[in-house]
This record gives structure tokens, C-alpha cells and sequence, in this order.
């Protein structure tokens, strides 16, 4: 992948791809390419403009002619195509069209560019690749140069490039139109060898691990060439070490692996490693990886989501119900590894859940209420894959006993169980279970299975109960392969109104409810980790109002990293939550993140509507304010926006978003000044720390406001203009002033730019006493960290 | 509170209303339109109270209504909000009918009187995607009636069966909206009746008892919810009779009627008819009827046993010209220590609320009764009574109707017994076909019992219908099915009682499984988990004709810790040839008094295992099983219901009490 490399920190271009595994080449060290082939669009046969496409009048295209794209909210698909001559083309070919915006939604409704490669002697496509261009990167007044690559084989060969553009829409009531001057197609020609490929074997390490690292080197030039490929490790705000360093010869055309390996050090926290290649001692080319590593194994979990600027194939199901080769399984390990966030839950996949975690059928009658066969030898065969590229693969486990083991468990020691007033279990439907009776016949019909016919609570304060569910983790780990589990339902508590056996109400009132709960946790906890140490354990049910009168349960559950999942903000976006409001929402977020995570819990908050909420704007927003808040999920992704690569962001600077030195600061304005000519939000969003060289710090996150009060309220997901030259000032600490300061983005400084994770050194200046520095701009969100 | 009334005509009601006139001012006539909404037909409604829309595409509900007292629009314009929302029980919700498409006709439309119906078939099908034909083509007409002059919007729901098939349903009409205009979790209050008194919930805020979602005591028609701030809302009333559970989801957020599990046969129907009455003017409510909704508020003098209390009324569907209310305090943990406050009297009831205050002395001590007793005028010189109860806790230390043990209420009132439509027939006789026919009623764990083997050893033609029970803690118990035809009922030869509940039963199926006993049916009943104690069929005619009396608590199941069956002091034929193996052994067993004149057959460390008496005029024969299938045979053991000859005894019992005469003749 192309970067340019700045003076200090990292260049991740995440507007044109990934960041690790199957990292695309390496640009440096090759001459600009010329245009090989250009067309004026206006020029296009009547046959290539497909629908909504007309050749108007325009001034402002060079040959006073263009092509006019109107928006059809029914219509997705091509509306114009170009189809260039064969060239020799080899690696990277630059595509530039030419285009202008009238109406463009800013974030909203892209004009879709699709890259073909046609092979002519095959007829194949030989590379296919799509980029989206969104109004914020388009102007009224003049045309911008788009420039998109398209990548084929480093053997250079005759291409057809295809090129497509059609509208997106999204968006009711939007009308954009989009006015198309000229394409141009740009081969590259190499000068030196180039990095095809680089990654590490694993997305999570534990400090003073070994990584293994795979570099695959390319001499895509006539000539033999000696390079000196060198891996440097860079971590936190400064850290740089070189890690590995050696010379490989490349015969002219010849493609050589470079493996790699070398020792982690003590630290925790994300790393890049920056792989450079040398000749001459001049560097040629360059590419990166990163990766997350904390003794606790999810402490820095945190992910991308499917790229909303590409047409994303629907993988996920491959680890949720659907049966898999183990070609589409290891297929899915790759593309979730490019996610880059290590916790991975197979959810409802077992018969029975808390009483059944390694199935002794094989295939079983798994899934939760969706009666979905599975096979206990593929989720094993697919847990192995997770594992060996450093995913923490965890059982989703619905803290109720259910269907055929619950109810046999029931049968035998009904004393086990907890009742309601009624003397009665959660729920059981008996002819449901005259029809699961019939499940290991070859006609049986899932979908006459509608739901579970048994479903009750164990008693977790009794001893038995607890070794029971211990045991049934301990297998789950043991026998199936999972590192940990997440509960729903129930999360080993008991509630008052709960009676035994007996009737007697186990803990008439929350104060005992949450002690005895506590307790049962800590035991279950205990008796696992005397097996497994490294055993994880996750609980849905953490927001403050589901733990207020359980705070000692909830302190138990965090303690020791467990995944707290927190479904209450799915919710949010509603009228009757005071959370609707973005301002509310971001307190909200930074104050119970801080809480969780000092608590020793691993923040998991859900989106709006849990799969996010019908506008862009609502979604990035929400990912940024949740990540800034310590939240540890699946970040809204686009590439081709600039709000940032909010995953790698996350990833590579997990230190200053889930560093267990972070204090949230409640009340922060007698420390930090933000001064800017338009609103920026600040005061709820201020932390102190510690790096690992014990430097105190103080991080401050700067978040432009959305245009809208309240969330959902933005249907075109218009956006607050960027606010710029901003002034941050910090006081001294004890008469001590900062000594350093750092500004840390993903987003570019201009809304046209490109995505670029990044940490740059600020000059700091003394303003009245303060340390104060001045940020260039801020799209959505920027990070200032003040050091001692 | 508790609430018995002189029930009214709802057809005399509706008829009044065509002469009644809000007291004192001419009223403005209604008026009908069909607009187009969204590229669609709706009908606006208006009349001088109230603005409302019909949406047909939207499940034929009530999308929007403006109360212009208040003034509030009281729903959310977003699917999924509404008035008069259709559902089955049998189906989850949504169902088959919210936000769908229903077909709808203007019945009539003159200056007094705007009436519409919403109508749609329904189809079975929901959630698995599987008909269900208990619930499938059965029509379902909806029809709306606003009057002039009445504040009341008075909707009638027809259900009708097809001409070829008889069906079972539960309807369910939901009401989702924000009383007040706007929701607060706290502050806007659902007020429901109760045996406990009146319930006012809202999503927090609460007593002891939480949002009391799911709420079953209720003991009268009614609810209501009431932006408390704003002093305004919305009633719901309807026949008591009908009424399953009066439903507020979060306690608050919405009001919803649910109804009794009906039998139709082929081509019947039956309609339900609710009130919606707007509210302004109350702090809380304490009594809704067709002719008032009626609210009051006791503010004792500190330090004394005095104080005042006023009452609040605005008018309902009906025009009442004269009313009085007579008051007294009585202690709630004594109901004879009661106190005659006195009486208030109101003219004729309007939109607007009337309020009264009396004074008080030496009332009990906390907490307390509030009792009314209602005498009214109706134009037409028609007369009304009511009464209405509530608890007061005062300085009652928990502040609620409960007591420490945080279970038991102080106070609860018995419900007035619901009147069910049933068609007996006039004489109650079994009609046995050839062969062995039982009906089985299969509960948690009762298919541990092996009762297959016992049918099909009965005979060369055995034939049994299994009903399966269901449990879930918000619906309680349900059958999948019951023999509603008494024709049906009276031809088994035995009925086999498994775990099932009287909550899954309902009040119709006791009272016919009584009268199968009645007409002298044999009963097989079975221990399990949901049996006897859990059943709650103590107190009921079908439970009190066991042989045995069953404990008052639902955990009446103790462990033996692994004890043999041994003979009982009676003898039986039907067991003399089957003895169970000498290690058969039972883990869990029933705690039951056995009856004087019952016959205990088996028994486990001396108390009764297997008891049998005969019942009732025809002498039904009954046998009760008391241990349960539950427990894990240690080493050496064998549970009874896997001892080889369990299944036997299960078998000769199901012919004793079918009076087949095998042993008669000693088989």
C-alpha cells in the first residue's frame, strides 16, 4: 500500500484499504505514471451512458462538455461506463476520473466507482475493485481529481480496464447530480523491488510473546537487485525500536517470502511494525501491521465493522449458524483478522446452553429458539482456526438451563433449581418438547421446532450448583475449544422474589441478593481458574440502571476483564431517553466507560437499535463517542469517509481509550481550555494518565458537535463544518507544566483528505502560564495528550 | 380496592346516548371524513371533546387522538402507537394484526352519531410461520362510535367464526400512548383495580410490587392512565366478566385489556365492547364505569386520626344527572373497625371535574380501607350503583399493602366470581364409543410416566388425546388444547391429570372437567412438578374432589431421600396382580392430607403414594398419584417409574376408574 511517510509517527491510508494482512503493494520507489489513456466523457458512445446519464453544456469541464448523473432513489446501479483500451499494466494503476458535485449529500449517497481488469486473452476479470466518493470530497464550483487504484499482477500484462460509476442512494429526498469531465488511466513503472504483503501470524499477542511475521518481496524491475528489509516496532506516543533487519537478493522479476520474528517487549498496548526496504541505503518502499497486546486477553479489544464503501459480503454467518467447509471457514478467519478486534463469540450455538457446553450429540439441535442443526466438530475445527491468528474466541451462553439437558437436570435434581411464587420455573412448553422428541428423525423439520420447550434458572448460591457450572466451563474450554464465556440471561445472581426448593425466598432484599450474588460469581470464577487460568469470563446486563441495586455483583463481574456488555444504549436514540441527546450521550459513555473499566471490565456498549441507527451521521458519531468512552466493539467503518479508521485507531492507540491508568476527569475545566471560533466538545471527555514510563498525562478529546442536538434527527446527515485552530491550554500540575504534547487522529485535517492514523508532535508554547498548543482542525474528532 | 356494581345495559348505554347532552350547553355535531393519508384512505373523526384518525392500513387502530380538554395528543406518530391494537394471545407481538391492512366501512354518519368498522380474517399465522387452527380464519370486526354529545369513544370488536370449524382464541386489544401528551416514566401512572386496591404504576416509582406488568387480581373492568402532572389522560372499561389480565407493559407505557380464552362453535361469535373515556381534572383514579370516572385524594391531619377527603368526578359514556357518594374508613387489617364519613352529592356530571371534600374523625389506625358506595340518576331516570375500595397504607410502615414477610398482602378482597358463557348440556352423561379413549393432559416431566405403555396395553384399540401444558411466567399456564364441545368431553373413558395449573385450565376448563367428574368420568391424577400444590386447584370444584386435601402452598413437594413403595391400609383389585418391585423407589412426593373415606393403596415412609375414593352423583373414580418422576436413582435402586411394572399399575388404574369390568370378575 502506498504511504507517504511523516516526520513523526505512522501513515495509515485507511481511505484506500487495510492496514495488515494482504496489505496491497507498496507504491514507493516507482516512477509517477502518465496518463496512458485518457477520455473526455462527453465523448462516451449513447450505448455507455446506461441510465440517468446525459452529455449537457458545462463550462467548467475542460472540453466545455460533460456528462450529467442524476440521482434515482429507485435505481442502484451503473449509470455510466468506460471501458479503456488494453495497456500494459503491472501492480498499481492509477484510475483518475474527473467529477463534480451538485447536492451531494455530505456523508451520504456516494457515486460508486467499480475498477475492472479485464483479461483479454482470457476474457477473465482480473481485478475488481470499488471506491465510493461522498459529497464532502466533491465541489459545486469545479472539478476534483478522484484518483482510485486499481492493482493486477506484478507481471506486467495487457489489461482492459472497466471503469463504472453509478449512484448509491440512501438517502429520501436527497436529488445530488453529479457532473463527469474526463477519465484518465495512469500503469506505473517500477524502479525497485516493492512489498507485496505484509502481516503478522496473530491479531493479539500477551507481552514478551514471539511474533512470526510474513513479508513477501516483489522485483517487478528488469534488473537484480540486493535490498535491506528492516522491521521497526513502534508503540505509544515515541517508543521506536528496530526489531529485525536482513538482506535479500531478488533476480529481476522474482517474488521472495522474508519471514520474520522477533520478541515483544514488557509493554502493553497496540504496536505497529513498520517494514521498510532499502537499496542503497535509500528507502524504496514501505508497508505496516498492527496488532493489540495486553496480559489481560481483551483489555484492547476493538474492531472495524464491514467497510460501508464496499460492497461487503455477508461472512459473519460462517461462525453463526450456517455449516462451513473449512476453506469458507479459514476464508472468514482472514477477512475478520483485516477487522482487526480479537474477541470473537460464537453466540447460541449450544443445545442447551449453561447445561450443555459440549454437546455429546454431534450434529445437535443448537440455537436459541431458532432450532438450528450444528456440528460440534466444525465449531472445534473453526475455534482451532480462530485461535492460531490470535482471536479470543468466547461461548455465548444463555445463563438458563434449556431443552433436553436442562430438563433432565431438572428431572434428576428439581433441589437445584430457583422458583418463582408460583413455585414455578421460567418456562417450559411440553408439546414443543413432544416435538424435539422427534429431532434425530431424517425428516425432521427445524421449523417445526418454534421454540425452547424448557427453560429454568439454576440456583446459583448452592455449592453443587456452582461446581456444576464450573464443570460446564471448564468442558466448554476443555472439550470444545472456547477461551471463555459471555452470559445472557443470567449471570450466576439471584434476585429477590427467587425461592428454593423449598419455598423459602433465597434473599428477601437486594442487599443480600447482591452480596450472596457476589459471592456465587467470585466462586464460580474460583473454581474455574483453578483449572484454567486464563479462562475469560463476559455478562450482558452492565448498564447503571441494571446495576444499581447490584453494584457488588456487578464490581465481581468486571473484576478481571470480563466483556461487559451493555445493551441499554440500543435504546437511545428513543424520545423518551435522556440519552437522545448527543451532549447527555457523551457523558453518559466517557463516565460509565471510566466506571467499568476501573472496575476491571472490558466496556462493551451497543449501537443505536443494536445494528445502528437509518442515518450515517447517528453512526459515526456513535462509534467515536463510544471508542473515545472506552468502548470495546465493532466501530463503524467507511473508508472512504473521513472520520477516521476508527479500528486501527483503536488499535494502535488502545493505551489513551483502555489504558487501566486512565482516571476520567467529572469536572475538568480548571486543568484544560479549549478555545475556538465555533463550538467544540471537551469537558466531558478529559482523562489522566500514566505511560509506561511512568510520565503523568493528560488526554483531552476533542469532538466537533454533530449539527443536530439529538440523535436521529439528522436524515442528511449533514455535518457541523470542521472547526479549526483550535488553542488547548493546560494548567500546571503542582507547579509542574507538561513538557510535551501530542496530538493523536485518524481523520485527515481537510474533509477531502485521506483517512491517516497518526501521532503528531505539537509545539507548545507558554500562554499565561499554561502549556498551550494549537490543533489545525477538527472534522469529528482529534486527540490532544499534555506529558509530564 | 374493591369494586362490585349493579351492572348496566351497554346496549341501554348506547341507545341513551343519542338523547344525552353534555348538561347545561348544546353540543356541536360530529363530523366524519375520509382523508388521504400517506397515498391512503383514513377516517377523522371529531366531536366536541375529542379529534381522532382510523387508520385501515395500520391495523384498523385509532392512530391519533386529540383530546381538546386536555389538550394532548395522546399518540406517538410512529408505527407500533395507537389505540385499539388487535391481538391474539396465542400470538406473541407484534401478531398478525398490528400495522396490517384492514378492510373498512362508514356505518353511519349524521350530526349525532359517526360509526365505522375496521374488519380482517385472520390467518393463524405468526412467528414460526406454521398455521395455527385454533386462531385461523376467524373474522374480526372492529367497529368505532363516536356521539355528539358523549366524551366516550365506544368501540365494539365482533369475533365470528368460520361457518365449518369451531375455534378457541384469546383476544387482546392494546392501547399504546402517552397520556398527557408526552411520557414520563415516573409520573404518568397506570391506576388498575385490584384485590390489593387501587394499583397505580408507573415505570418507576413503585412499591413493593414493581410495574405489576401482568396484573390477574384485578376485580373490576377498568384502567386507566394519567399524566399526574398534567392531570389528564385515558379510561378503558369493559365487561369484567370477559377479562383474563389487565396488562400495562412497563407499568406504564401502555394499557391493554386482555380477555378470556373463549370456545366459539362453528359460525358464533362473540363481541367485546371497551370505553375510552378522556380524563382531566384527577390527581388519581379510583373508580371508571360507563357513567364516571371518579378519583380522590385523603389527606390525614398529622398527629391525629382525622383528616379530610375529596372526592373527584367527570362523566363518562353515560349522562348522570344526580349522584351521590357515601364514604367510610375502615381499618384494613380489621375490616369491622369501620367508620361512616359521610356522603357528598354531585349534579349532573360533566367533562369538567367536580370535587368535594368531607371531613373526618377517628378513623382506625393505618393503614386503612376507603370505601364508597355510589347511587346515581341517569337521564331517562335510570339508576346506578357502584362501589369502589381502596387501601390507604398512611404511616403503615411499608408504605404498601404488604406485609413483612414482603408476600403476603394486608389486605386483599376476594374477587367477585367471574360469570362464564357456557352451553351445558341438560343432562351430564358420558357417551363412551368402543374402545379405550382417554385424554391426557401432559405436564412438566409427565412424560417420565411411561403412560404410552399404560394406554396401549388397555386395549387392541387404544386411542388417546394428548393436551399439552404450557408455563411461562408472564402468561402463566396454558392448554394446547381443549375439549370445549361437551359432547367430546363426555365420550373419554378416562382423563389423565397430569402437572397442569388452574391458570392453564381457566375457569372454563374446571368447571367442565368438574362436570365430566359430575357425570361420572374416571380421573387418573398424576404427581409431578406442576401438580397438586402447584396446580392451585385447591379451592376450586374439580381439586376439592380428590381424594386428598392439598397443603395451601405451592411448594408442597418434599424429598424422601430415596424411599421404597410399600402397601398401603387398603386393598384395591386393580393393584392386587401388579405389585411394584420391592426397590421400586420414590424421591419426591406430594404433601396431601388424605380425606376421611379415601383409600390409600401405596404409601412411602408412611405417607400416601397412590390413594382412590369415587366422587360426585355417577360416582366418578378417581385415583391420585402423589409422588413425583423426579429424583436420581442411587446404586441398587430403581425409580417407580421405571420399575417393569409400573406401567401396569398406571394401565389398571386408567381401567378401574373408566369402570371397566375386568377386575370385577377378578382379571
Amino acid at each position: 500500500m502506498a504511504r507517504l511517510l511523516q516526520l513523526v509517527g505512522i501513515c495509515l491510508c485507511g481511505a484506500l484499504g487495510i492496514t495488515s494482512a494482504l496489505a496491497a503493494p507498496s507504491a514507493a520507489g516507482r516512477a509517477p505514471g502518465a496518463p496512458a489513456w485518457q477520455l473526455a466523457a462527453a465523448t462516451l458512445p449513447a450505448a455507455n451512458l446506461v441510465r440517468n446519464a446525459t452529455v449537457v453544456p458545462d463550462p467548467l469541464a475542460s472540453g466545455g462538455q460533460a456528462v450529467r448523473i442524476t440521482y434515482d432513489k429507485a435505481y442502484r446501479g451503473t449509470n455510466v461506463q468506460v471501458f479503456a483500451p488494453a495497456l500494459a499494466m503491472q501492480g498499481r494503476t492509477w484510475i483518475t476520473v474527473y467529477l463534480r458535485g451538485e447536492n451531494l449529500p455530505p456523508i451520504t449517497d456516494p457515486m460508486r466507482i467499480t475498477l475492472v481488469a479485464h483479461d483479454l486473452r482470457t476474457n477473465l476479470s482480473a481485478s475488481y475493485q470499488v471506491h465510493s466518493v461522498y459529497g464532502v470530497r466533491l465541489k459545486a464550483t469545479g472539478y476534483t481529481a478522484i484518483r482510485v487504484p486499481l492493482d493486477t499482477s506484478y507481471t506486467a500484462t495487457q489489461y482492459a480496464a472497466e471503469i463504472d460509476l453509478g449512484f448509491i442512494p440512501e438517502t429520501a429526498g436527497a436529488a445530488p447530480v453529479v457532473y463527469f469531465d474526463k477519465v484518465e488511466v495512469s500503469p506505473q513503472t517500477y524502479t525497485a523491488p516493492v512489498i507485496a504483503e505484509t502481516y503478522v501470524d496473530k491479531l493479539h499477542y500477551a507481552p514478551a510473546d514471539t511474533v512470526t511475521g510474513h513479508l513477501t518481496l516483489t522485483n517487478p524491475t528488469a534488473a537484480a537487485a540486493e535490498v535491506t528489509v528492516i522491521g521497526e516496532e513502534l508503540r505509544a506516543l515515541t517508543s521506536r525500536r528496530e526489531v529485525f533487519r536482513q538482506t535479500v537478493s531478488l533476480a529481476a522479476g522474482e517474488t521472495k517470502p522474508a519471514p520474520f520474528t522477533y520478541q515483544l517487549g514488557p509493554e502493553e498496548y497496540g504496536r505497529e511494525l513498520r517494514v521498510s526496504l532499502q537499496v542503497a541505503g535509500k528507502e524504496v518502499a514501505a508497508d505496516q501491521a498492527l496488532f493489540a497486546v495486553s496480559q489481560v486477553p481483551l483489555a484492547v479489544s476493538v474492531a472495524n465493522y464491514y467497510d460501508r464503501s464496499q460492497d461487503s459480503p455477508d461472512m459473519h454467518t460462517i461462525f453463526y449458524v450456517a455449516p462451513a467447509t473449512g476453506q469458507e471457514s479459514w476464508r472468514s478467519v482472514l477477512f475478520f483478522k483485516k477487522m482487526l478486534g480479537s474477541y470473537c463469540e460464537f453466540f447460541s450455538w449450544s443445545p442447551g446452553d449453561i447445561t450443555d457446553l459440549s454437546p455429546a450429540e454431534d450434529p445437535f439441535l443448537g440455537g436459541e429458539g431458532r432450532a438450528i442443526f450444528r456440528s460440534r466438530e466444525t465449531i472445534r475445527q473453526q475455534l482451532r482456526m480462530l485461535k492460531s491468528v490470535g482471536f479470543w474466541p468466547v461461548s455465548y451462553v444463555n445463563g438458563s438451563a434449556w431443552a433436553d439437558s436442562g430438563y433432565q437436570l431438572f428431572q434428576e435434581h428439581p433441589e437445584w433449581f430457583l422458583y418463582d411464587g408460583n413455585g414455578e420455573v421460567a418456562h417450559y412448553e411440553m408439546d414443543s418438547r413432544e416435538t424435539y422428541r422427534h429431532r434425530g428423525d431424517y425428516n425432521f423439520d427445524p421449523n417445526s421446532y418454534p421454540g425452547i420447550f424448557f427453560q429454568a434458572v439454576l440456583n446459583h448460591s448452592l455449592p453443587e450448583v456452582q461446581r456444576y457450572i464450573a464443570d460446564q466451563y471448564i468442558k466448554c474450554a476443555k472439550e470444545m475449544g472456547f477461551n471463555g464465556v459471555r452470559m445472557d440471561v443470567r449471570y450466576l445472581e439471584i434476585y429477590p422474589g427467587e425461592r428454593g426448593f423449598d419455598g423459602k425466598e433465597i434473599a428477601p432484599t437486594f442487599a443480600e441478593a447482591d452480596k450472596l450474588s457476589a459471592q456465587n460469581v467470585r466462586n464460580i470464577k474460583a473454581m474455574v481458574h483453578q483449572e484454567i487460568p486464563t479462562f475469560t469470563f463476559g455478562y450482558n446486563y452492565s448498564s447503571p440502571d441494571e446495576t444499581k441495586d447490584m453494584r457488588l455483583t456487578m464490581q465481581e463481574r468486571c473484576a478481571g476483564g470480563a466483556w461487559m456488555l451493555d445493551e441499554i444504549p440500543a435504546t437511545y436514540q428513543e424520545k423518551t431517553s435522556p440519552y437522545h441527546i448527543w451532549k447527555a450521550y457523551v457523558r453518559r459513555m466517557t463516565s460509565w466507560g471510566d466506571q467499568v473499566r476501573k472496575w476491571g471490565g472490558v466496556y462493551n456498549p451497543f449501537d443505536f437499535r443494536r445494528g445502528g441507527s437509518p442515518y450515517v451521521v447517528d453512526n459515526v458519531y456513535s462509534a467515536i463517542i463510544r471508542l473515545m468512552g472506552g468502548g470495546h466493539f465493532a466501530c463503524y467503518t467507511n473508508g472512504d469517509l473521513p472520520f477516521g479508521d476508527l479500528g486501527g485507531f483503536g488499535t494502535r492507540f488502545s493505551e489513551y481509550l483502555y489504558g487501566t491508568n486512565l482516571d476520567w476527569i467529572s469536572a475538568p475545566q480548571s486543568q484544560v481550555t479549549v478555545k475556538a471560533a465555533a463550538p467544540l466538545w471537551w469537558e466531558d471527555s478529559c482523562y489522566w494518565s500514566k505511560s509506561a514510563e511512568g510520565k503523568k498525562q493528560l488526554i483531552v478529546h476533542l469532538l466537533n458537535p454533530p449539527a443536530v442536538a439529538e440523535v436521529e434527527e439528522n436524515p442528511q446527515s449533514k455535518l457541523s463544518p470542521p472547526v479549526t485552530s483550535i488553542t488547548v491550554a493546560c494548567a500546571p500540575v503542582a507547579g509542574a507544566k507538561p513538557t510535551a504534547a501530542y496530538l493523536l487522529a485518524s481523520e485527515p485535517d481537510n474533509l477531502g483528505g485521506a483517512n491517516n492514523t497518526r501521532v503528531v508532535k505539537l509545539e507548545l508554547k507558554d500562554v499565561g502560564g499554561k502549556a498551550t498548543v494549537t490543533v489545525p482542525s477538527v472534522l469529528f474528532w482529534k486527540t490532544v495528550i499534555f506529558q509530564w | 380496592m374493591r369494586y362490585g356494581k349493579t351492572m348496566l345495559s351497554l346496549g341501554a348505554i348506547i341507545l341513551a346516548w343519542g338523547v344525552a347532552t353534555l348538561a347545561g350547553a348544546a353540543t356541536a355535531p360530529v363530523t366524519l371524513a375520509v382523508a388521504q393519508q400517506d397515498g391512503h384512505d383514513v377516517v377523522r373523526i371529531e366531536n366536541y371533546r375529542f379529534q381522532l384518525t382510523i387508520d385501515p392500513t395500520r391495523g384498523g387502530a385509532v392512530t391519533s387522538y386529540s383530546d381538546k380538554l386536555a389538550p394532548a395528543e395522546l399518540i406517538l406518530q410512529k408505527p407500533y402507537s395507537g389505540l385499539c391494537m388487535d391481538h391474539f394471545q396465542e400470538q406473541t407481538w407484534p401478531g398478525e394484526f398490528l400495522e396490517q391492512p384492514y378492510e373498512y366501512k362508514v356505518l353511519q354518519q349524521t350530526p349525532e352519531i359517526a360509526q365505522v368498522m375496521v374488519w380482517r380474517k385472520s390467518t393463524g399465522v405468526w412467528g414460526n410461520k406454521v398455521v395455527n387452527p385454533k386462531i385461523s380464519d376467524i373474522l374480526l370486526e372492529k367497529t368505532y362510535t363516536v356521539n355528539a354529545d358523549s366524551p366516550t369513544l365506544t368501540v365494539s370488536v365482533k369475533l365470528t367464526m368460520p361457518a365449518d370449524q369451531p375455534k378457541v382464541f384469546s383476544y387482546w386489544m392494546q392501547d399504546v400512548m402517552f397520556a398527557g401528551g408526552d411520557y414520563d416514566s415516573g409520573t404518568d401512572r397506570t391506576f388498575r383495580p385490584s384485590a390489593r386496591g387501587v394499583r397505580s404504576t408507573g415505570y418507576t416509582n413503585n412499591g413493593h410490587y414493581g410495574t405489576e406488568e401482568w396484573m390477574r387480581d384485578f376485580n373490576a373492568g377498568w384502567m386507566a392512565l394519567l399524566d399526574t402532572k398534567k392531570k389528564s389522560g385515558l379510561a378503558m372499561w369493559t365487561d369484567y366478566n370477559e377479562l383474563r389480565i389487565n396488562y400495562a407493559n412497563g407499568g406504564n407505557m401502555t394499557n391493554e385489556f386482555m380477555f378470556n380464552t373463549t370456545y366459539l362453535p362453528k359460525g358464533n361469535s362473540r363481541t367485546y365492547t371497551v370505553l375510552l373515556t378522556p380524563i382531566v381534572g384527577l390527581d388519581e383514579v379510583l373508580y371508571v364505569g360507563p357513567e364516571m370516572v371518579a378519583g380522590y385524594q385523603i389527606k390525614p391531619t398529622a398527629g391525629t386520626r382525622n383528616g379530610t377527603l375529596s372526592f373527584s368526578v367527570v362523566r363518562g359514556a353515560q349522562q348522570v344527572n344526580d349522584m351521590q357518594l357515601a364514604v367510610s374508613l375502615a381499618s384494613a387489617t380489621d375490616t369491622t373497625k369501620e367508620v361512616k364519613v359521610g356522603a357528598v352529592g354531585f349534579g349532573p356530571l360533566t367533562d369538567q371535574v367536580q370535587t368535594k371534600t368531607l371531613t373526618y374523625t377517628g378513623a382506625p389506625p393505618d393503614p386503612l380501607l376507603v370505601r364508597v358506595a355510589a347511587k346515581g340518576l341517569e337521564t331517562g331516570d335510570k339508576t346506578f350503583a357502584a362501589t369502589a375500595e381502596d387501601f390507604f397504607p398512611g404511616a403503615y410502615q411499608w408504605a404498601d399493602n404488604i406485609m413483612t414477610d414482603m408476600r403476603t398482602p394486608v389486605y386483599a378482597a376476594p374477587r367477585p366470581p367471574q360469570t362464564l358463557s357456557l352451553s351445558k348440556p341438560a343432562k351430564l352423561a358420558l357417551t363412551l364409543p368402543y374402545g379405550d379413549h382417554y385424554l391426557f393432559f401432559e405436564g412438566l416431566q409427565d412424560d417420565i410416566y411411561n403412560v404410552a405403555g399404560a394406554v396401549h396395553a388397555s386395549h387392541y384399540e387404544p386411542k388417546t388425546e394428548p393436551i399439552y401444558y404450557s408455563y411461562s411466567g408472564s402468561w402463566y399456564g396454558s392448554l394446547s388444547d381443549f375439549p370445549y364441545d361437551y359432547d367430546k368431553l363426555l365420550s373419554f373413558h378416562a382423563v389423565i391429570l397430569g402437572g397442569i395449573s388452574k391458570s392453564g385450565l381457566k375457569p372454563i376448563g374446571l368447571e367442565m372437567l368438574h362436570d365430566y367428574l359430575m357425570a361420572g368420568g374416571g380421573l387418573v391424577v398424576l404427581g409431578s412438578h406442576g401438580a397438586y400444590g402447584r396446580s392451585q386447584l385447591k379451592g376450586t370444584a374439580l381439586g376439592d374432589a380428590f381424594p386428598v386435601e392439598m397443603g395451601d402452598s405451592v411448594f408442597d413437594m418434599v424429598a424422601t431421600g430415596g424411599k421404597p413403595i410399600v402397601a398401603g391400609p387398603d386393598s384395591n383389585p386393580f393393584l392386587k396382580y401388579t405389585p411394584l418391585g420391592a426397590n421400586a423407589t420414590c424421591y419426591f412426593l406430594h404433601d396431601v392430607k388424605v380425606k376421611p373415606g379415601a383409600q390409600v393403596l401405596l404409601q412411602v415412609d408412611g405417607k400416601p403414594f397412590l390413594v382412590t375414593s369415587e366422587y360426585g352423583p355417577n360416582k366418578a373414580r378417581i385415583v391420585c398419584v402423589l409422588g413425583a418422576p423426579l429424583g436420581k436413582p442411587a446404586a441398587g435402586q430403581v425409580a417407580f417409574w421405571q420399575d417393569p411394572d409400573w406401567y401396569l399399575v398406571l394401565r389398571n388404574a386408567l381401567w378401574w376408574v373408566g369402570k371397566r369390568p375386568y377386575f370385577e370378575v377378578g382379571n
